[in-house]
């Protein structure tokens, strides 16, 4: 295994059983990322993005094929397993932040921190996302692009070898959308932490150190982009 | 079936441990008010027909002597249907084994049955003609001494012996509780029987000649009342009329009345109750639907539907939870009646049984259960009108957060560890969440401390009752009054520790136009066994002159201390006189006066006398004691005191069958609210908890979240449980207090202990049975959606 890989999928499929139907939400996956890497996985709705990215962060599980986690295979592990998993390795973003309405900004990032075995520091980080100054707010009394980079310090907290986010700037408009690109794109290089975004949302792709194309549960294109570009220079 | 319709039956089905725990509320509250109140009217009923078959008394008088040709005169008198004249006389029986218990000679006519008070044969026939001695025998006093036909009775009058021959064994609605006087608390069979025998062998045996000393009549109208029974005692003067009663006086009539009118109570009281608690959980689930549901709703507005389309559909809820309790409650009730009122004609031994099947309580029951689920549907679902549209379909705004209070108290809160931090921020936080749960929670624990109140305070009232109030081990009944010196020789028997005698007298008591039967007890001034207190425990001396009166009593007179009552004394004469309240005695059991037996002496005018005595006998002499008391002529009867306890504790026996029952619904309905407000609280958290979960806790720690805050909630639940918890036993007790005995707030620390146990017992029991929603939760579904 070479040292630097993060993932490695093997042949990963993933089907659904809706009733009488199967759907096939993943069809022989096969990729590998490297540690320090900024992915984008670019796709329309549907095409299986959010399922691979479920996958490698371990809150579904494939149908067969072999996800490998540093050289470990995870697709064999149970609830258990996948819990330590995750608590170790992985900090997840969403689309709807999904934060704690009854916690602060600083409490909701404690709510990680306090199960992590190796946090980061609280404040610095805090003050990383921008939002120092509003560390005892409420969810309910910030703004969306706040309550994302709230979400993101939550992520970064636990130190996590990997950030996954899920269509972290969907909700957000335009400009805030480019700030918390930019607070990702931040925190990978300097950091070094491997993140990997998930987006419908071409432009963003440019920001990318490696891009990952799907439709239909496929994976049509898998490039390195050798001039990742700034937040800042693109436009959608 | 139209969508919303359809839309209702699968949420149904989505959320059935929900739904089938608010039914299972209103199925406990309906099934119980119709066991009450169907027990209730069956017994009424039965009752009343058994009055009416068996030409049970309008009205009877105790009178010195009526010749025959006086009966027949009383017959000519206008509205009076039915009468007879009979021969009554308490005395002693030999039942074996140097038993001795007080029979009741009752004189029937030789050839037939009465035309009052006539005789339910429940084996044998009417008396034989061919016999002199034939006799019938009560019940329950065969059913105790195992007498059947050809049984005998030793009867013992005037000091010999007579044989009786028993031809049958009856019931009479004379006799549903067969008690020889009101100073006796509980009917025994094991002290007391009614021996019917005929008229013309009374006349000789008893030496009354063909004389009555009672005169039973039946009225042809029921309603007829004061004016000819005014009527009728002016008659009887000329015989020496000593005392009248009506019906509803009569002893046995009172008692059956009492029983009743309690059933009655209960069958309003607990439903109303459990109904209350069944409409606040159906609100607060109804409440939290709604929320949960926002953007539903907002949809539904979006595509046109009207408001009130809206709301019919969350009230359509509340009602299918209605219709699916109250239908199956009414019918289980109608099962337990059957089961209640048989136990309850038993115990009464009511030889009519009359079940029905009252559509109306049928009607009644399901209308209410609709009724109360219905407003409290109503006002939940009114909310929905409030909504908007547009704004309920963009995202919920975050719950608005705050500083809670316990965080300003930097020592504690800093030395707190986190998840304890994090659960008392939720509790504090989502204040309405915990407030319904906190209702939730104070309502299991009020309906245990309701329920086992009612086993403590009775406990209490019968161990204060015949243990703390009374010393004595027996009490002994003369057959005829004797001399106090007499009694107090009893002390020179072996084995008897003290002797203290003890005058009994029948008496009335009168303030103002209200009156009420008693017994006036005479006791000796330095009295050892009977320990008299006031409604304080103060202990209270027996005055030199004055009465002290039973505290129901003197609540019933509203008598206080220090005012002149009218008491009638009856001993052969009637000896009426005035005398001065010199203090209130607290008696839980019975209703005694009591008094200074040389001044009760006095006001009879017979002197220093003695109808009985109380002793204490010395431990492991109690055999021989009994046995040379028999021996002594003129004692009637020895009376043990744990056996009158024990009788007693027997008697409410049905309480505790109906206890036992309050019990088994307060279980359902507190696991059910319990229950529920878990459900609700982890549907409502669903993405929180998912957040948890990806976070990388795991399920176990996000189960003890929530455990922690259901514990935290519990504790906070606890105080105003328990304070609601006694405000409604006092209320209770009151209510249930009654002529035979007085319910006092005692609630013992086990009590206690059950119902806050209880509460954390369903906690974890209703955390453990929603496991799978904590632990299955699907983490990609919750937080992909905006809202579930």
């Amino acid at each position: 295994m070479p040292e630097n890989e993060v993932f490695r999928l093997d042949g990963v499929s993933k089907i659904y059983r809706m009733g009488e139907i199967e759907v096939n939400a993943l069809k022989n996956a096969e990729f590998e990322i490297k540690s320090g890497e900024l992915v984008v996985v670019l796709g329309p709705s549907g095409s299986g993005k959010s399922t691979l990215l479920n996958i490698l962060g371990g809150i579904d599980t494939s149908t067969s094929g072999k996800v490998l986690y540093r050289g470990t295979d995870i697709s064999g592990y149970d609830e258990e397993q996948l819990t330590l998993f995750r608590r170790r390795n992985i900090g997840f973003i969403f689309q709807f932040y999904n934060l704690m309405p009854n916690l602060t900004a600083r409490e909701n990032v404690e709510l990680a921190t306090e199960i992590s075995g190796n946090p980061m520091d609280i404040e610095a980080v805090l003050e990383k996302v921008g939002l120092k100054y509003r560390a005892n707010h409420f969810p309910s009394q910030m703004s969306g692009g706040e309550q994302q980079r709230v979400a993101i310090a939550r992520a970064v907290a636990k130190n996590p070898d990997v950030l996954l986010c899920d269509e972290p700037t969907g909700a957000l408009d335009y400009s805030t959308g480019k700030l918390v690109l930019n607070l990702l794109r931040n925190i990978n290089k300097e950091t070094g932490k491997t993140v990997i975004i998930i987006t419908h949302n071409q432009p963003i792709a440019f920001v990318a150190m490696r891009v990952i194309k799907m439709r239909s549960g496929e994976i049509v294109e898998n490039y390195i982009n050798d001039s990742p570009a700034d937040p800042d220079m693109i436009e959608w | 079936m139209n969508k919303m319709n359809r839309m209702l039956i699968r949420d149904i089905l989505k959320s059935k441990g929900q739904f089938i725990a608010a039914a299972a509320v209103v199925f406990a509250g309906i099934a119980m008010f119709s066991a009450s109140f169907v027990s209730y009217k069956n017994l009424k009923n039965s009752v009343e027909s058994y009055y009416d078959q068996y030409k049970f008394l309008n009205y009877y008088a105790d009178v010195k002597g009526v010749s025959p040709m006086g009966i027949s005169k009383i017959k000519e008198i206008k509205g009076i249907k039915d009468v007879i004249g009979r021969i009554t006389a308490d005395v002693g029986a030999d039942m074996g084994n140097g038993k001795r218990v007080t029979v009741r000679m009752v004189s029937l006519p030789d050839d037939a049955q009465p035309a009052v008070n006539r005789l339910v044969y429940v084996s044998g026939g009417y008396l034989d003609d061919k016999d002199q001695y034939s006799c019938l025998v009560s019940r329950k006093f065969a059913e105790f001494y195992r007498l059947g036909e050809g049984s005998i009775i030793k009867a013992i009058i005037n000091l010999k012996t007579y044989e009786f021959n028993v031809d049958g064994i009856v019931d009479s609605p004379e006799f549903i509780y067969a008690m020889k006087s009101p100073s006796d608390v509980s009917p025994s069979a094991e002290k007391f029987g009614i021996v019917y025998i005929k008229e013309s062998t009374a006349a000789s045996i008893l030496g009354t000649g063909y004389i009555f000393n009672q005169v039973h009549v039946t009225f042809e109208n029921e309603g007829s009342g004061a004016e000819l029974i005014d009527l009728l005692e002016d008659f009887l003067k000329t015989y020496g009329f000593v005392t009248g009663t009506e019906r509803n006086d009569q002893f046995s009539s009172m008692m059956v009345d009492n029983e009743i009118g309690e059933l009655e109570k209960i069958a309003f009281m607990f439903p109303a109750l459990f109904l209350s608690v069944a409409a606040t959980i159906i609100y607060i689930m109804q409440r939290r639907i709604i929320s949960n549901q926002r953007t539903l709703i907002g949809v539904m507005k979006a595509i046109g539907y009207a408001d009130s389309r809206i709301l019919a559909h969350y009230i359509m809820y509340s009602l299918i939870i209605a219709l699916t309790g109250a239908i199956p409650g009414v019918f289980a009730g109608f099962f337990l009646s059957i089961v209640l009122t048989k136990s309850y004609t038993n115990i009464f031994s009511i030889p009519v049984m009359e079940t029905e099947i009252y559509p109306s309580i049928i009607v009644f029951g399901v209308l209410m259960s609709v009724a109360f689920c219905l407003l409290a549907g109503y006002s939940s679902a009114s909310r929905v009108l409030k909504i908007n549209p547009a704004e309920a379909m963009r995202s919920e705004a975050p719950s608005l957060g705050r500083r809670i209070f316990p965080e300003r108290m930097r020592f504690f809160w800093s030395r707190l560890a986190f998840g304890w931090k994090m659960s008392i921020r939720n509790i504090f936080r989502s204040r309405i969440r915990t407030l319904f749960t906190i209702i939730g929670m104070m309502a299991t624990i009020m309906l245990f401390l309701v329920s086992l109140f009612f086993l403590d305070s009775m406990d209490y009232v019968l161990y204060q009752n015949f243990f703390v109030f009374q010393k004595q081990d027996y009490k002994i009944r003369f057959a005829n009054p004797s001399s106090y010196f007499d009694a107090l020789e009893l002390k020179n028997i072996e084995g008897i520790r003290r002797v203290e005698p003890l005058l009994e007298i029948p008496a009335e008591i009168q303030k103002g136009w209200r009156k009420e039967q008693t017994s006036m007890v005479g006791i000796t001034r330095d009295n050892d066994f009977y320990r008299l207190v006031d409604s304080s425990f103060t202990p209270l001396e027996v005055p030199e002159k004055g009465v002290l009166v039973s505290q129901s009593i003197a609540e019933k007179l509203n008598v206080k201390k220090g005012d002149t009552i009218k008491v009638k004394l009856y001993l052969g004469n009637i000896f009426e006189k005035n005398i001065k309240v010199e203090g209130i005695v607290k008696q839980y059991v019975g209703f005694n006066c009591y008094m200074n037996i040389k001044e009760l002496g006095r006001l009879t005018e017979q002197g220093l006398f003695a109808t009985g005595a109380v002793v204490s006998v010395k431990g492991g002499k109690e055999e021989t004691v009994i046995k040379e008391l028999y021996d002594i002529n003129g004692v009637e009867t020895v009376e043990a005191k744990d056996d009158t306890f024990k009788d007693f504790a027997q008697f409410l026996e049905l309480m505790n069958t109906f206890i036992g029952f309050m019990i088994f619904f307060g279980t359902i309905m507190g696991f059910s609210i319990i229950f529920n407000t878990t459900v609700i609280n982890i549907m409502e958290r669903r993405r929180e908890l998912a957040s948890l979960k990806v976070l990388g806790y795991t399920g176990k720690e996000v189960e003890n979240t929530i455990l922690r805050e259901n514990m935290i909630i519990g504790v906070i639940s606890i105080i105003p449980g328990l304070i609601l918890g006694e405000l409604m036993c006092h209320f209770l007790a009151g209510l249930f207090s009654n002529e035979i005995f007085m319910l006092e707030v005692v609630i013992g620390p086990k009590s206690y202990t059950i119902a806050i146990l209880s509460v954390f017992l369903f906690a974890v029991l209703a955390q453990y049975a929603n496991r799978k929603n904590i632990s299955g939760l699907d983490m990609v579904e919750v937080l992909k959606n905006r809202e579930n």
